[in-house]
């Protein structure tokens, strides 16, 4: 008995090594396309089991390349992917099977309808799906009440969320989402992110690509900043905005005249913002202790807040720019 | 297996709600038989080619021919001598022959040996011919009408000393809608394959269906093999749907063969093929369409499909040899009308080595994997 819990408890891990163990190790990955446009160059990073993933970068960072090389569906110019231990150039069918793939833009077949689609690619996938899988599939995307529409008339969003019922059609511990939110409402993207996390909590790791950094911000445990074919910055959301973004303010509301002045005697580096101050942190100084300061002065407000640095902040100082629909403005 | 039933399965849903897919497969040909079936008349004049055996070789025959060829309706050619005439019709699928017999130039120069007068002895040439066809007629006609005045310079207002037999080439009485239904066959066929096929391929690769699929189990010769049967059956369907209806209202008499199955097959595959590789060269589906159109309709009236290749001028059947539906529908006219086996292998073999090219061609093109 003994020994089958342990078999049980091993193959259902599916996994090779610890579960601690990066489920993805991508090393030196590189592809050059006719012409010599480098899409990717030198990329390495690794993904932990059970986090979400995020490439986040303007158009033309080179996300989808890389991804589709992680996919099979690009052989790369020189570099290394493993997934779960295997070379995916070498042996990618092997574990196919284990992968869902959500590609860029994904249109799903018009004529077919949700269910219907879900049963073709189960059968792709060697597998038969009752009638009541596939529903259980289509209410864990929130597609149960489509079931009898033709793809083609579904909403954007809905689209979205039928590749992704199709992602997870081989049961899937990895997802490679390619930009699943783009062109979607914000609505749709908000309720798309609550999917996207219900999916992580259930522990499947999802590698992401966005240029939507409230999406990074959100959803990812951890980022890959993609610019011109390299990745120019690595870490939780936090860090990077710890890092890259500038300290945390502190904002002085409804305080009087005086209060400028009697700030910056405090050794604060100050800015006045219409009739409040703005007070900004240096990164690493303690918020605690710069509020006790400030309460315990006197200085005049009336309430104090905090403003924490966004991602925004962050790429911009990055890359130099802002970027709006993926687009880097100048 | 499973995996091509599968994708079998769902393209032939998505083939069968596409209003246009449906229409061309079923509705489309059923509507050209109706409409050729009930309409074609059998007036033109045009030249008619006829090959004729002269057996005789006498300048008795050779005046005959000369005069048969200045009826102008007829286009001679000859015939070797040494082959068996009727033989030679059915490895050739020829609609009409005509037979000058031997002794043809001594029959008609027969003089009697006592009274030295010309005493010429009736004789027949035959033509050889299916009735149901309108330049049989054109040549029944002109023949006759060249024995009488070959009788005239015999005889001038005597006897008839050349008559004309006829012999049918075909079992049977065909009708117009008997030589229509195998080039139909061949026609819908390719206008279905090639069509539909063209767009599809098309559409999977810019709306990256390709791509989708490609991160499946699913392999590239097995959405090909799917795509090829799914035809298969579509086109089975329209095609006993064509012999239903073209039996119940037409009295169609000829029926389908075993090489006219195997044409079938080949021909899906060709055409299939043909709509793959012409799917990944275009830009998109709309011009994928255009190409495939441009293709299509020509082969359409030029093979022969809705009238014989013998009434097209030279240079239309010149054009009509390098078409690949016009082997299709001679294989398939041989077969069903002529039971010329030889010569529907002959197109048989046309259509598969054209297949396997094609075949080839779109499976190296078809990117299912980006570079």
């Amino acid at each position: 008995m003994v020994i089958l819990k342990y078999i049980d408890t091993f193959s259902s891990s599916r996994g090779i090594g610890m579960p601690n163990d990066p489920i993805i190790v991508v090393k030196e990955l590189t592809k050059v396309y006719e012409g010599d446009i480098v899409a990717a160059d030198h990329v390495s990073f690794e993904v932990k089991r059970g986090e979400i993933f995020s490439l986040l970068g303007p158009n033309g960072a080179g996300k989808t390349t890389t991804v589709e090389m992680m996919e099979g569906l690009r052989t790369p110019t020189s570099g290394d992917i493993r997934i779960f231990g295997v070379d995916v150039n070498k042996d990618y069918a092997s574990i196919r099977h284990r992968v869902g793939v959500l590609p860029q833009e994904f249109e799903p077949f018009d004529r077919l309808k949700p269910p219907e689609t879900i049963s073709y690619f189960a059968g792709l996938f060697g597998k038969k799906m009752t009638d009541e899988q596939v529903t259980n599939l289509l209410k864990t995307v929130g597609l149960d009440n489509r079931a009898k529409s033709l793809s083609m008339k579904l909403s954007g969003g809905e689209k979205r969320r039928l590749g992704i019922a199709l992602a997870l059609v081989g049961d899937a511990e990895l997802l490679f989402l390619d930009e699943p939110t783009t062109g979607l409402d914000p609505q749709a993207r908000r309720s798309l992110w609550k999917l996207l996390e219900g999916l992580r909590d259930e522990g499947r790791t999802i590698l992401l690509t966005t240029h939507y950094l409230e999406e990074a911000e959100r959803l990812a445990d951890d980022v890959a900043v993609m610019h011109l074919g390299k990745i120019i910055a690595r870490g939780s959301p936090e860090e990077l905005m710890d890092k890259f973004g500038g300290g945390i303010s502190i904002l002085l509301r409804g305080c009087g005249e005086e209060a400028l002045s009697r700030t910056q005697a405090l050794g604060f580096k100050v800015e006045q913002v219409k009739g409040d101050l703005k007070v900004d942190l240096a990164p690493g100084d303690s918020v605690r202790e710069a509020i006790r300061r400030l309460d315990a002065s006197d200085v005049p407000f009336k309430d104090l807040i905090t403003i924490e640095p966004t991602l925004e902040e962050a790429f911009l100082n990055l890359v130099g720019s802002k970027m709006e629909g993926g687009v880097l403005k100048q | 297996m499973s995996r091509i039933l599968s994708d079998l399965k769902a393209f032939g849903l998505q083939y069968i709600r596409s209003p246009v897919g449906a229409f061309f497969a079923l509705v489309f040909p059923l509507i050209l038989i109706l409409v050729f079936g009930s309409v074609f008349s059998q007036t033109e004049s045009v030249e008619v080619s006829l090959p004729v055996q002269d057996l005789d070789g006498t300048p008795e025959s050779i005046e005959f021919l000369g005069i048969l060829n200045q009826t102008g309706t007829l286009k001679i050619s000859m015939i070797p001598t040494s082959v068996d005439l009727e033989d030679y019709i059915k490895e050739n699928s020829l609609p009409l022959a005509l037979l000058i017999p031997e002794g043809f130039g001594a029959s008609v120069s027969n003089t009697n040996s006592s009274t030295g007068d010309p005493e010429p002895i009736p004789v027949n040439v035959t033509l050889y011919g299916d009735p149901s066809r309108t330049t049989y007629n054109v040549a029944l006609g002109s023949v006759s009408a060249a024995a009488k005045i070959k009788n005239y310079d015999i005889f001038p207002g005597a006897y008839p000393v050349v008559g004309m037999d006829t012999e049918d080439i075909v079992a049977g009485g065909y009708q117009y809608i008997d030589f229509f239904l195998p080039g139909m066959i061949a026609f819908t066929i390719m206008t279905n394959a090639l069509f539909a096929q063209s767009v599809t391929s098309a559409e999977y690769r810019t709306r990256g269906y390709f791509k989708l699929l490609g991160t499946t189990p699913l392999a590239k010769w097995e959405w090909v093999l799917a795509k090829f049967l799914w035809y298969v059956i579509i086109l089975s369907a329209s095609i006993a749907l064509m012999f239903l209806v073209s039996i119940a209202l037409f009295g169609v008499r000829v029926a389908i063969t075993a090489s006219g199955i195997a044409i079938i097959l080949c021909g899906v595959l060709l055409f299939v093929s043909m709509g793959m590789l012409i799917g990944n060269l275009a830009k998109d589906s709309e011009s994928a369409s255009a190409i495939a159109n441009a293709i299509g309709f020509p082969m359409m009236f030029l093979s022969g499909t809705f009238f014989p290749l013998e009434m097209m001028p030279d240079f239309l059947q010149g054009i009509a040899m390098v078409l690949p539906l016009t082997y299709m529908s001679e294989g398939m006219r041989s077969t069903m009308i002529y039971g010329n086996e030889v010569g529907a292998l002959i197109n048989l073999a046309v259509v598969l080595v054209l297949g396997i090219i094609f075949y080839i061609a779109a499976s190296k093109l078809m990117r299912w994997k980006e570079k």
